[in-house]
């Protein structure tokens, strides 16, 4: 089919629990897709995952048919989860939370590769050990 | 029901953080818009949350969090929050109107399940719910196919659909005569979307639907009709391809085709022994108006 796109919407959602509320609702609703089958085929799709942060691109097509991708989980919730640690700190000067290793940074760094906009793995490990750092984690050397 | 959005515009390097920061403090979910502005790279996150009483307390703790980002080192820039009041608005429902019965060509009526329509007696009716195939009835590619369609096809066709999306046209073919229709597209997520419009249709008996690469899934068959709604770079390779699949004055249907386009590929069908019978515009098109972009279909026969 002659597939001319929209416009593209990114969002991340609860995985298997989303609903027409915000933020669905509103960034769909200029497009005029069907939310209903965006919502039951994103939370069929990301039950696996269920309750887990993930980031999703929803692609809007010019006669209001829709795809969507699920990519993998932001590097916060990789962080915290390779850290055993429920919350980032809150002020990420002063009080730091936890520590991860270079190695763990590493394999954060390789699953979030494909989704981000380098190929290089040595900016992908910058990126990660930055967020680190904003969360109030630190990398062990 | 309000809901409070809460806009933070910040550095990539720190938008990592502060959505973390914001699903830790309850957003129901965030929308994120990367923008390039005077080259770098800012992330606009819009978030919302339950309007309470403590929404101003919560944005100034997220300015305070922006704060302790920057005395960390790192880049915050520009680090702006909104905070505005949205309405709760009937999301759910309202992309409904989007899709009224659209009538198309002289007989054909597309309409979703939930529209009550009658249609004429004359009128042929295709039912089909907008989602997540290509193919609703409201682009001007599929619109210009379809009136082609209605005007070529002849009682008991065989026709091939190359690139079904939804499997509008491979319906609107079986609804308008078609013997058999064979519907192909590329995209494996597309093919149970089109399997249950065809039921939804009650044209299974009619349409076989396959998987693969346009004309190669085919198995070698003279057809008296191909119609093929896909985009010009696609469409101009397959032209050669077209007239072993075709008997000697079999008639082929094109769209997805920009006016600026047109010229190339009627030079690819004159050099491939078509003959070009019709370039189709729609009259008043909508597309033009939406996006400035203007569509043609062309229908073409073998034989010079």
């Amino acid at each position: 089919m002659a597939k001319k796109v929209a416009g593209e919407v990114k969002l991340q959602l609860v995985a298997g629990q989303a609903t027409p509320n915000p933020p669905v609702g509103p960034s769909l609703a200029p497009y005029m897709i069907n939310i209903p089958e965006f919502i039951k085929s994103f939370n069929g799709r990301t039950q696996d995952q269920q309750g887990l942060v993930v980031t999703t691109i929803v692609t809007c097509y010019a006669d209001r048919s829709f795809t969507f991708d699920v990519k993998s989980p932001p590097t916060a919730i990789l962080l915290k989860d390779a850290a055993k640690l429920a919350k980032g700190s809150g002020e990420p000067n002063r009080n730091k939370v936890a520590s991860v290793t270079t190695a763990q940074v590493e394999e954060i760094a390789r699953t979030k590769l494909p989704d981000l906009n380098t190929t290089s793995l040595d900016s992908a490990v910058r990126m990660v050990a930055g967020t680190a750092r904003s969360m109030g984690i630190t990398v062990d050397q | 029901m309000k809901w409070a959005q809460v806009t933070i515009t910040t550095s990539q390097e720190a938008s990592d953080a502060v959505t973390n920061y914001l699903f830790e403090r309850d957003a129901t979910g965030i929308e994120i818009r990367d923008t390039l502005s005077s080259n770098s790279l800012s992330v606009t996150l819009i978030s919302y949350f339950p309007t309470d009483d403590l929404i101003g307390e919560q944005v100034q703790d997220l300015r305070d969090f922006l704060a302790s980002l920057t005395d960390a080192g790192i880049d915050t820039h520009p680090a702006q929050v909104t905070l505005r009041s949205i309405e709760e608005d009937n999301w759910s429902e309202q992309w409904r109107s989007a899709f009224p019965p659209q009538k198309i060509g002289k007989r054909l009526v597309i309409a979703p399940t939930w529209d009550a329509i009658v249609p004429e007696p004359s009128e042929i009716l295709i039912r089909l719910d907008p989602g997540m195939a290509f193919g609703t009835g409201q682009h001007a590619t599929t619109q210009l196919a379809l009136e082609l369609l209605e005007a070529a096809i002849e009682d008991s066709d065989v026709v091939a659909d190359i690139g079904t999306g939804s499997g509008i046209l491979g319906i609107a073919a079986a609804k308008l005569g078609a013997k058999r229709v064979d519907a192909v597209d590329l995209d494996a997520t597309t093919i149970p979307i089109a399997q249950s419009n065809i039921q939804l249709n009650e044209v299974g008996s009619v349409i076989r639907l396959y998987q693969g690469d346009g004309l190669n899934v085919l198995e070698k068959q003279k057809y008296p009709l191909i119609v093929a709604n896909i985009l010009t770079k696609v469409i101009l390779p397959m032209i050669p391809r077209c007239p072993e699949f075709l008997e000697p004055v079999g008639r082929l249907i094109l769209s997805g085709i920009l006016v600026q386009e047109a010229s190339q590929v009627e030079a690819q069908l004159s050099e491939n022994g078509f003959r070009v019978l019709e370039v189709r515009q729609l009259k008043e098109s909508q597309e033009v108006a939406q996006t400035g972009e203007n569509w043609v279909g062309i229908l073409a026969q073998m034989g010079r």
